[in-house]
């Protein structure tokens, strides 16, 4: 039995021990990831994907909740994730280069530094594409076309995505000049070019493998071919040196201790270890491609330059 | 293809895909029925649970819902003129009349029958017709849809009865509505006022929520005992099947009405609710006694709720062959699809032929078991809501508006906008000013202008592109045509009113 | 309070609110750039004119028309009715959805006119339970908690 002298003690120790153990127990209780677009998007299937490991990886018994913040292109919810407590429990979604875009396109109340970088899980090249009986089949034929001072209609998602940087530096690379025509979706802007209303589009490999049967592919915006389009060359293969993916990553909020931090970067390298995950990614057709959070943090600030200049020389709006 | 088809079925039936349909159904009911709420917040609920599911139970449910909310919609538009979606304003016309006179019961059932049939139309459509309507919608590019959205404009000028002036600056209003947020073509924030929160544009629900529900709730509470009231609580009476016989009559409106809601679903982007609109506006004219509808005509319900559930799994065309769905509901039964791995194209046919065509199987079931769920469990249940004593019923709907304002974005901006919407509807509507046309102004407005600008942009500012290509000029043809035939009819009709009074 | 049951006076308000309001909306957006702007400030011209249209129309047909149609609420009760659904929604943002939502239901009623206790209470304690399971629980999607809840 125990008497009071020996109750405090066994109190006080508790509560001694209680800091320590809120350290070495995280996760602890629920884990919130804070999507910025609706739910059954492409983020938002990531997200939920990356969530059930995010679970298994973090060694606690703690779930991961996936919340929709859609609205404004996800600015509100990276507000809501940078004014979070940095206690390791809200992460939010950071895409490369949309949520850039809407860094320097809108008023937002966050900057770079506002968020620790934690890894990017996918990463989605952009392919420029035709008509599948369009004269133009090939990024010579674009160019011959361009020479002769053709004007051509270029559908894409919308303006300041990776889409709308894409057709920017095609246009400087072959020497064309496009009317940009914003349609709203990757889905909308294939639509639209194999209805023929636009000459030619830019969007991600995963909205567009799908319908080979109808549209051309004139080249992959990446290091090495895409593994759903093994027949397609890249750019760099052709001699036009243009990369851009869209890369999907996560954040936490700025000041989280670097313990928790380094917790979760450790889980997003099991992850990709894990088959399963690979398997369950490749299900949902999502591309999943890993970078650590310095080579994910070194690609961010590298487009954030890149976007930041395009904005100053030509901006979009 | 019919061999898959057969090759879906038993898996269908089996008790847990029936079962999962039969819930769905009733969730749909309940979602449409309560102001506020709506299919497309329930799916997208439903959605992180589907996880875990099997597909074929997964979209099961989904495709219920979707049946069961398009006709939930029309029971508050019946019984209180408040409609739960866009969808079922039309239904109000006629409908809300109808309970008025105590024939609430009636309008239900010919609701419910005409949703039943709107959905097996839509279902077959979408069974047998896929593929090849996936194709037309690749006709349809921006001019056309432009067209299509002038076309659904000009019904607002058929829509507004009484002093013509005030039914179209209720029309800008809700044009103008719908201009602010980000402009989809060029990027630039319109009358945001700095706020994140307009820049996605206003919600059509939040501005449906105020506008509707606010002058009937601030009238329940403020008149406790209201005149028109008496009649409102008799339902009537009648056994279904006789009033089913007596529907028979209908079945041009329902044929008319499963051809617009099909053919309007599959426009890609179309939003789907200004569908009804039409149909309830060509139902009323080529009716012999045109004068009646507005007041309580039984047939002006079944235009409206067969058309916005025939554009259910129509919709549903676009979003599976091409990736582009026509309705917010069926955006989000398109991340269903997603979430299970089944990715929208041509190969999805091929590649998953169980899931998808089971789906169009469901479809079917759904529209059946609408009929038997809805008829027995929903509506009797609902009828009873007329016997709450009114300050209750105003303070219980006014709790639902804010559930159903919030939970679109998740901002309590949303709800005090829904308010704002609120005041000004109860004004508008005192000084008569109808309602409709503000809701398709919102509906179409946007839709028409950025249609407009992005075929001005395809074609380099050339105009002759608007009437270029074989669709474009069929819809010309056709728009002509309304305007004319309108015109000759009401010519006649006056003219023929000089007669019988000289 | 008769102003509002005589029609002419609310129609010609509103006419007037709409003028201003139009122009003041198509002054502000003369910021945006034109390609933007041209569609909504048409659209606001048209809505400023046909105001005007409406204005000069309810001026002409004088008092005769338009009024004693609707029901003749005093102003009063309409505005306070309003003011209490404001009420509600503040407290929903600051004391939570569920709290305010189980208070508003049986004050409201009382306020105008039902003041069965025992059962509205009874009847709106079941109604926020069964939304928290639906929403809270069931759904993961939270309705806007407060300083109570």
């Amino acid at each position: 039995m125990l008497n009071d002298w020996n109750k405090m003690t066994l109190i006080a120790g508790l509560v001694a021990l209680m800091p320590l153990a809120a350290q070495a127990d995280f996760p602890d209780k629920d884990i919130t990831v804070v999507v910025g677009y609706g739910p059954g998007g492409g983020t938002d299937i990531t997200a939920r994907v990356v969530g059930r490991y995010l679970e298994k990886y973090l060694d606690g018994d703690a779930s991961v909740v996936v919340k929709n913040v859609k609205g404004a292109g996800g600015v509100i919810a990276l507000t809501q994730v940078s004014r979070a407590d940095p206690d390791g429990y809200t992460v939010g979604t950071f895409n490369v280069p949309a949520s850039i875009g809407r860094m320097v396109d809108r008023k937002v109340s966050y900057d770079l530094d506002s968020f620790e970088f934690l890894s990017s899980v996918t990463s989605d090249p952009n392919t420029l594409i035709t008509q599948r009986d369009d004269d133009i089949a090939s990024l010579d034929d674009l160019k011959q076309a361009c020479a002769g001072g053709g004007r051509l209609t270029l559908g894409l998602a919308g303006y300041g995505g990776e889409d709308h940087f894409a057709a920017n530096q095609v246009e400087s690379a072959l020497g064309c000049h496009f009317t940009y025509v914003p349609l709203g979706g990757d889905g909308s802007a294939r639509t639209a070019l194999m209805g023929g209303h636009v000459d030619l589009a830019v969007v991600n490999v995963s909205a567009a493998y799908n319908y080979q049967d109808s549209v051309n592919f004139l080249g992959v915006m990446d290091e090495s071919r895409s593994e759903y389009l093994h027949d397609v060359p890249t750019f760099k293969e052709q001699g036009y040196d243009i990369d851009m993916a869209s890369t999907r990553g996560y954040v936490l909020p700025k000041g989280t201790p670097t313990a928790i931090v380094d917790q979760y970067n450790e889980a997003f390298a099991q992850m990709f270890e894990d088959p399963e995950f690979l398997e369950d990614m490749s299900r949902e057709a999502v591309p999943a491609a890993y970078l650590d959070a310095d080579a994910w943090k070194a690609l961010v600030e590298q487009q954030h330059q890149a976007v930041l200049e395009l904005w100053n020389s030509d901006p979009w709006k | 293809m019919f061999e898959a088809l057969w090759h879906s079925l038993p898996d269908i039936l089996s008790v847990s895909s029936l079962l999962a349909v039969a819930v769905g159904v009733v969730a749909g009911i309940f979602l449409g029925a309560l102001p506020g709420l709506s299919a497309t917040l329930g799916i997208s609920v439903l959605l992180p649970f589907t996880f875990g599911m099997s597909p074929q139970v997964a979209l099961g449910m989904m495709a219920g819902i979707y049946n069961g909310s398009m006709y939930g919609g029309a029971i508050p538009a019946i019984l209180l003129r408040i409609p739960g979606t866009p969808a079922a304003v039309a239904t109000t016309f006629d409908g809300y009349p109808m309970a008025q006179q105590g024939h609430a019961n009636k309008a239900l059932r010919v609701a419910l029958v005409s949703s039943a049939i709107g959905g097996l139309a839509s279902g077959l459509a979408l069974m047998l017709l896929a593929p090849p309507l996936g194709s037309v919608t690749l006709m349809f590019g921006p001019t056309e849809i432009f067209w299509v959205s002038v076309f659904g404009i000009l019904s607002i000028a058929l829509l507004i009865k009484g002093n013509a002036v005030k039914g179209l600056i209720s029309a800008g209003i809700g044009i103008f509505v719908a201009t602010v947020g980000i402009d989809p073509v060029s990027a630039n924030e319109r009358f945001t006022f700095g706020s994140l929160y307009l820049d996605d544009g206003i919600s059509v629900i939040v501005l449906l929520i105020g506008l509707y529900a606010m002058p009937p709730v601030i009238d329940t509470l403020v008149n406790p005992q209201s005149g028109e009231e008496s009649h409102a609580k008799e339902v009537g009476d009648e056994g279904f099947f006789k009033s089913l016989v007596s529907m028979l009559g209908y079945w041009k409106t329902w044929l008319r009405a499963s051809l617009i809601g099909i053919a309007v679903g599959i426009l890609p982007g179309a939003g789907g609710s200004f569908g009804t609109f039409i149909s309830y506006n060509e139902a009323k004219r080529s009716a012999r006694n045109s004068e009646e509808w507005g007041k309580g005509e039984p047939e002006g319900v079944a235009a409206a709720e067969t058309c916005n559930n025939a554009d259910t799994a129509a919709s549903m065309i676009p979003a599976l062959t091409l990736g582009i769905p026509g309705t917010s509901v069926a955006a989000v039964m398109l991340g269903g699809f997603l979430i299970h791995g089944l990715q929208p194209g041509p190969n999805l046919f091929r590649e998953h032929p169980d899931e998808v065509f089971g789906f169009m199987w469901q479809f079917l079931i759904a529209s059946v078991m609408l009929l038997f769920l809805g008829g027995s469990v929903a509506t009797r249940l609902f009828s009873k809501v007329l016997y709450l004593p009114r300050p209750l019923l105003g303070s219980i709907i006014l709790s639902l508006m804010v559930v159903g304002a919030y939970s679109i974005h998740e901002t309590l901006f949303d709800v005090f906008l829904m308010f704002g919407f609120g005041v000004f509807g109860y004004v508008l509507e005192k000084l008569k000013f109808p309602m409709a046309p503000i809701v398709l102004g919102v509906i179409l407005g946007g839709f028409m202008e950025y249609n407009f600008r992005i075929s001005m942009l395809m074609s380099g500012n050339d105009p002759a592109v608007l009437w270029s290509s074989a669709p474009s000029i069929v819809l010309i043809a056709m728009i002509v045509m309304l305007i004319v035939l309108t015109c000759f009819k009401q010519r006649l009709s006056s003219l023929i009113g000089k007669r019988l009074t000289n | 309070m008769k102003a509002i049951s005589k029609g002419l006076m609310p129609t010609a308000g509103i006419c007037i609110a709409l003028i201003v309001t139009s122009t003041s909306f198509i002054v502000m957006g003369t910021g945006i750039p034109l390609e933007s702007a041209m569609f909504p400030l048409t659209v606001l011209g048209v809505v400023g004119v046909l105001s005007v249209v409406l204005l000069a129309q309810s001026c002409l047909q004088g008092r005769q028309c338009e009024a004693g149609e609707g029901h003749p609420e005093s102003l009063g009760k309409v505005l306070l009715g309003l003011l209490c659904v404001l009420i509600y929604l503040v407290a929903v943002a600051k004391l939570g959805f569920y709290v305010s939502t189980f208070l508003m239901i049986p004050l409201m009623s009382a306020a105008f006119g039902y003041r069965r206790w025992e059962r509205s209470l009874f009847g709106s304690a079941l109604f926020t339970v069964m939304l928290y399971l639906l929403f809270d629980m069931a759904m993961g999607r939270s309705l806007p908690h407060g300083w109570l809840m």
